[in-house]
């Protein structure tokens, strides 16, 4: 008869700390997958969370959404959330953010690409402890009231906005997004490659919000620009470094890097964040450098 | 394996160190010792190998033994099989002085033996291995269901569980209970 004591043998041969730190290494299902084989393993997996160091949630379509991650100690992407059901992107959104908040104590990087607004809200409660959030082409008025919540709960923001020129000039966009950042309160906004007329929209837009905002650049033509077509010169600051804005007043920082890839491809990338120094912002310009084109880390 | 021998060989002749840490210093004879698992079988290791060990390390340095009392007085290690000792001692002699690489492929595929060598890995305080060997552990099961996983790895259910508790007390009952009567047995 087969000994009832001595035949487990293998796993609950470790001790916990060793099972821990296995577990530790175990991709979200496979964590899921050990919680239900019974109850001191559901208990042993709920106290060892996972660091994510990034976590990408494409919304392909009306009820699809697709995603992927990395997590602390395991380089190879996760493939995990593909959907395709009755249900809305919104609702699928809603259970993966669920799903992965049992497992996760931190995500550094959450990128979200072709988001309803709505779903901002779920990462504005920051129940995922995000570091960090990228967004593609979520430029909606509602997804700038979001995106400020997310700013305050100080949840750094990158957003990256890519049009073919001929479609949508840059100008144009821009103008919509300075419309939508009334919202954000702003104290702080350096421009780097940005066409002048582009910068000069901004400047229109300080005067129409009406607040003391700094602004900074490094290309000589547009603060020539700038000093010539506006009388408080001392809100102007040439720079070479982008740490140079904000010196004097810490709050909502706004940095923005424009490029051209192709001849008739244009994007922009935006980085906000709230900080109390300057190493904050430094911070985010090397961040910024480091996203590619097509808004990925 | 060059770096194994069984307890009965003669002592090689000491190695110099190969790793060239700077053109102009000295070469310095590279020192060995000897350990041994429940098999009694005795490898030599270099202490450079025997870095990855932490615990192994720590008895060298408060120990301060001389070659000649290294040989004579191998580091026991009964609670570890010999092939798994063997393992160990491969590893450390394979990164010896390495970066370790992020992944390790050669690690054994056998379940148990597997499970062995983390407690082996774990007990003898070999960081990186020990980082490889849970990562291989957890690999065992992945993108299995909860069944698959129980089966692999021989997890009770909870009802299995209860069981073997309720079993394990039984034997402790009737054990203290055979004590008591042949305590009293020697009384008479």
């Amino acid at each position: 008869m087969a000994d009832p004591i001595n035949d487990f043998d293998l796993w609950n041969e470790l001790p916990n700390e060793l099972k821990k730190r296995c577990i530790s290494k175990m991709n979200v299902q496979t964590r899921q997958s050990l919680k239900r084989t019974c109850r001191n393993e559901c208990l042993l997996v709920s106290l060892v969370k996972v660091r994510f160091t990034s976590l990408y949630v494409w919304f392909t379509g009306w009820g699809a959404l697709e995603g992927y991650y990395t997590f602390d100690g395991n380089d190879h992407h996760e493939y995990v959330f593909t959907y395709s059901t009755e249900f809305s992107s919104l609702q699928l959104a809603q259970q993966i953010f669920k799903y992965v908040s049992e497992s996760v104590s931190v995500v550094d990087r959450l990128h979200v690409d072709n988001a309803p607004a709505t779903i901002l809200d779920h990462v504005s409660d920051n129940s995922l402890n995000v570091k960090n959030l990228a967004m593609l082409d979520c430029n909606e008025n509602s997804t700038m009231a979001a995106l400020s919540k997310c700013i305050t709960s100080n949840i750094r923001v990158f957003q990256t906005f890519h049009r073919h020129v001929h479609n949508f000039p840059i100008d144009l966009l821009t103008f919509e997004l300075l419309e939508s950042l009334q919202l954000l309160n702003v104290s702080n906004v350096a421009m780097f490659g940005f066409p002048v007329i582009v910068a000069g929209r901004w400047m229109m837009m300080r005067d129409t919000v009406g607040k003391k905002m700094q602004f900074a650049t490094k290309s000589k033509q547009t603060m020539a620009h700038f000093q010539n077509e506006y009388h408080d010169r001392s809100q102007y600051h040439p720079s070479e470094s982008v740490c140079k804005i904000g010196t004097d007043s810490a709050g909502i920082s706004i940095v923005l890097k424009f490029e051209q890839e192709l001849e008739d491809t244009q994007y922009f990338i935006m980085g906000v964040v709230r900080y109390d120094d300057n190493e904050g912002i430094e911070d985010l310009w090397s961040d910024m450098d480091a996203l590619t084109p097509n808004g990925i880390w | 394996m060059s770096s194994t021998e069984q307890g009965t060989s003669s002592a090689a002749p000491a190695e110099p160190t190969t790793a060239p840490e700077s053109a102009a210093a000295p070469e310095v004879p590279e020192s060995f010792y000897y350990v041994h698992g429940k098999d009694k079988v005795v490898h030599k290791v270099s202490a450079g190998a025997l870095q990855h060990s932490a615990l192994i390390h720590g008895m060298i340095s408060n120990l301060g033994y001389t070659e000649e009392q290294a040989k004579a007085n191998p580091f026991p290690f009964e609670n570890i099989d010999g092939d798994i000792l063997q393992m160990v001692v491969d590893w450390c002699n394979q990164h010896k002085g390495k970066p370790t690489p992020p992944e390790d492929t050669n690690l054994p595929k056998q379940k148990e033996k597997l499970f062995d060598l983390v407690l082996a890995v774990n007990y003898l305080e070999i960081k990186e291995l020990l980082t490889y060997c849970c990562k291989q552990v957890a690999m065992m099961v992945k993108g299995k269901s909860p069944e698959e996983i129980r089966e692999i790895w021989m997890i009770p259910t909870d009802a299995e569980d209860e069981a073997a508790e309720k079993e394990a007390k039984k034997r402790a009952g009737k054990e203290a209970a055979g004590e008591t009567a042949a305590a009293a047995g020697d009384a008479k």
